[in-house]
């Protein structure tokens, strides 16, 4: 088991910090205030349930300035591993997004998470990404991933295309390195379908990750004998967009 | 149960039957819905204005919602709300509006009330910071009048001869080149254009896409089938069309409008033309001007029509580095001005038909197929270098008319026909 760094008070601070910004932000003539509300049949983030596989509601806000700044916040009802009720999962962002005369946009920002009950698991993030069409990539580092005190490196690659009858594809795969602990490292991938109808966001996905030496999904993180495990789960997602 | 989790569930509860959400969603529906029940054009004394609102580039969100398309961005609605507020403030009614990612800003339609005053609503708007920037909806028309082996025309095509069109097959035949012909509707299926159209794309609202004679016209002179056996051939019969319908037959002309032509030319961007013919004429226009500029430095070569009722031959063809054709039948409009076959020319027709049409719009056609044919032979020369190395280079001797096979030689040093000038550009020697 890995050792928990002492609370990191300061983390939370920033993750509020991010989210004040953005609602400080929203006030403003020119911003665009966007987000959505709703639920998911499970809260699996980069591979692993952070809501101990339970469904889970959530909130996200997004504000968007008219030079390329952003910022915005989400709340989730999740529950860790090693909690026995929900608790709120905060996370704060914020960052700058640029498109450039060929098409491709660049953005690059940070982002915190707070685990409400569980402060241990605080940690922040820096990011840079690229977009192009309906392709997207992005490149997280994290000097203490879940306060488990590793250091990683998560790249994603997402795309979508149009589906008839207003549905549309989407897929993602990540790879999260530990450059630590490189039993932790993982790989994750999600395919699904969605369909936006006035309003509202249906999805439906498949989600698999390929765990090494994790003896959970739940957002355990123990290490068992080195072993590579993939698991799967068909997750069901509606949200009111506003 | 936790303050935090309880008002989580607050906030989706209240969130799922927010007003403001509810409005939102309606705002989007009938912004879905309006462009179905606009017509192509205002009611009369009805103007239309263009209302911009900055449109973010993609970016990190938590909720994760990353589009399958342009259209389907996560932060629509939020410009939805802003519009339709906009709308409401000035008296307007919002009809659509159409994201042109090019630009940064997602482009609304608003109809005026009875009445109004455009310049002062577009005056308050250029002081409003929601507001990226806003104009007016102009017209425009296009450039050109219609009339009623291998290819049995071919001898009567007024390119054939001169620009050694047989020879210069045997070089280039413009393949695989896509060359977006922004017009009114094109008839894929005509026997002479069976294949050649690669995209088709309607953005004449309240309209179907239709086969129209400018546009068919047009796509003859490019790109018409050779050694068919029937009707013409085209200057680059093997390249790709794409067929993009952004004017309309009305009182015996072709009409189009800043708005059409915008959402043509945003498709024409993002669908990786090489040429763009816009064989039309109008008056200056912001939201068009930027969106040629960003073709061309894409590198995408741009080919306008002179209207010579015009002092300054009318946009585009007035815009710096755009490709300026006139009938060569017609005074040389200024030094920078190509000249081109534009009298009594045949090309394709709807109805599986063939006739003899005249104008600069036939005359902007040929050099698209010029340039299709050049970018073949030369896939990485940009639209700049192109125009530098055609127009610009040409020199103070006026240009009565293209030498094509000459021109060919000058820029990619390639030609398969008796070539009057033997020497070659500097482009011709660049990789």
């Amino acid at each position: 088991m890995f050792l928990r760094m002492p609370q990191p008070f300061h983390r939370q601070a920033c993750t509020f910090a991010l989210i004040g910004l953005a609602c400080a932000a929203a006030t403003a003539a020119q911003a665009q205030v966007s987000g959505s509300a709703g639920l998911v049949s499970d809260y699996l983030y980069r591979g692993i349930s952070l809501s101990s596989g339970k469904p889970a509601a959530r909130l996200s806000l997004d504000v968007d300035g008219a030079h390329g700044w952003f910022a915005g916040g989400q709340v989730v009802s999740g529950q860790l591993a090693s909690q026995s009720h929900r608790n709120a999962q905060w996370l704060g962002y914020g960052g700058y997004a640029q498109r450039l005369p060929s098409g491709m946009s660049w953005e690059a920002g940070m982002s915190a998470y707070a685990f409400h009950g569980a402060p241990g698991w605080n940690f922040r993030e820096a990011f840079v990404g690229l977009a192009f069409d309906n392709y997207s990539a992005r490149l997280h580092y994290s000097p203490d991933y879940l306060g488990f005190g590793d250091r990683t490196v998560y790249a994603e690659l997402n795309g979508g295309a149009a589906l008839p009858a207003g549905w549309r594809f989407f897929w993602r795969g990540g790879f999260l390195a530990a450059l630590n602990h490189a039993i932790n490292s993982r790989a994750e991938a999600r395919i699904g379908v969605a369909r936006a109808v006035e309003g509202w966001q249906l999805q439906l996905s498949l989600d698999a990750a390929r765990l090494r030496g994790q003896g959970g999904s739940s957002g355990s993180y123990e290490a068992s004998p080195a072993s590579s495990k993939v698991r799967s789960k068909t997750v069901l997602g509606l949200a009111r967009s506003f | 149960m936790k303050p935090g989790l309880l008002l989580v569930l607050w906030l989706v509860a209240a969130l799922a039957g927010w007003p403001g959400a509810q409005a939102a969603a309606q705002a989007a529906s009938r912004a879905a819905t309006e462009p179905a029940k606009a017509a192509a054009q205002p009611a009369a004394g009805a103007a239309e204005i263009l209302v911009m609102l900055h449109l973010p580039a993609p970016h990190f969100r938590a909720d994760g919602y990353s589009g399958a398309s342009y259209r389907d961005d996560a932060g629509r609605q939020a410009r939805q709300r802003i519009a339709e507020t906009l709308a409401r403030e000035h008296g307007m009614r919002l009809m659509e509006d159409w994201p042109m990612p090019a630009l940064n800003v997602d482009c609304f339609r608003m109809r005026l009330a009875a009445g109004q005053d455009p310049a002062a609503i577009l005056a308050a708007l250029s002081r409003d910071g929601r507001v990226a920037w806003a104009q007016a909806i102009q017209d425009f028309n296009a450039q050109g009048g219609t009339g009623a082996a291998g290819d049995p025309l071919y001898r009567v095509q007024p390119a054939a001869a001169p620009w050694q069109l047989a020879q210069l097959r045997k070089a280039a035949t413009g393949r695989k080149v896509l060359v977006a012909v922004i017009d009114s509707g094109v008839e894929a299926g005509h026997p002479d254009l069976a294949g050649q159209v690669a995209l088709q794309e309607n953005f004449v609202d309240g309209q179907s896409y239709v086969a129209e004679e400018h546009g068919t016209a047009v796509a003859g002179v490019i790109a018409a089938r050779a050694d068919n056996g029937i009707g013409i051939a085209g200057i680059a019969p093997e390249a790709r069309l794409m067929a993009l319908r952004a004017c309309w037959q009305a009182d015996g002309g072709t009409r189009c409008n800043s708005f059409t032509l915008a959402k043509a030319l945003n498709f024409a961007l993002l669908h990786n033309a090489q040429v763009i013919n816009l064989s039309l004429s109008g008056p200056q226009d912001r939201l068009l001007q930027q969106l040629v500029g960003v073709a061309q430095a894409r590198g995408i070569s741009v080919v306008g029509a002179i209207d010579p009722a015009r002092s300054d031959g009318g946009f585009p063809a007035s815009s710096p580095g755009v490709f300026a054709v006139a009938a060569d039948d017609a005074p040389r409009h200024n030094a920078q001005c190509l000249q081109a076959p534009g009298r009594d020319v045949p090309t394709t027709m709807p109805g599986a038909r063939w006739g003899m049409v005249s104008g600069s719009s036939y005359a902007a056609a040929h050099v698209s197929g010029m340039l299709a044919l050049i970018g073949e032979l030369k896939p990485q020369l940009s639209g700049e270098r192109l125009h530098e190395g055609i127009v610009r280079s040409s020199g103070p001797a006026p240009l009565t008319g293209i030498d094509l096979c000459a021109t060919i030689m000058r820029i990619t040093g390639k030609c398969s026909c008796a070539c009057p000038n033997p020497s070659t550009d500097k482009l011709a020697r660049s990789p």
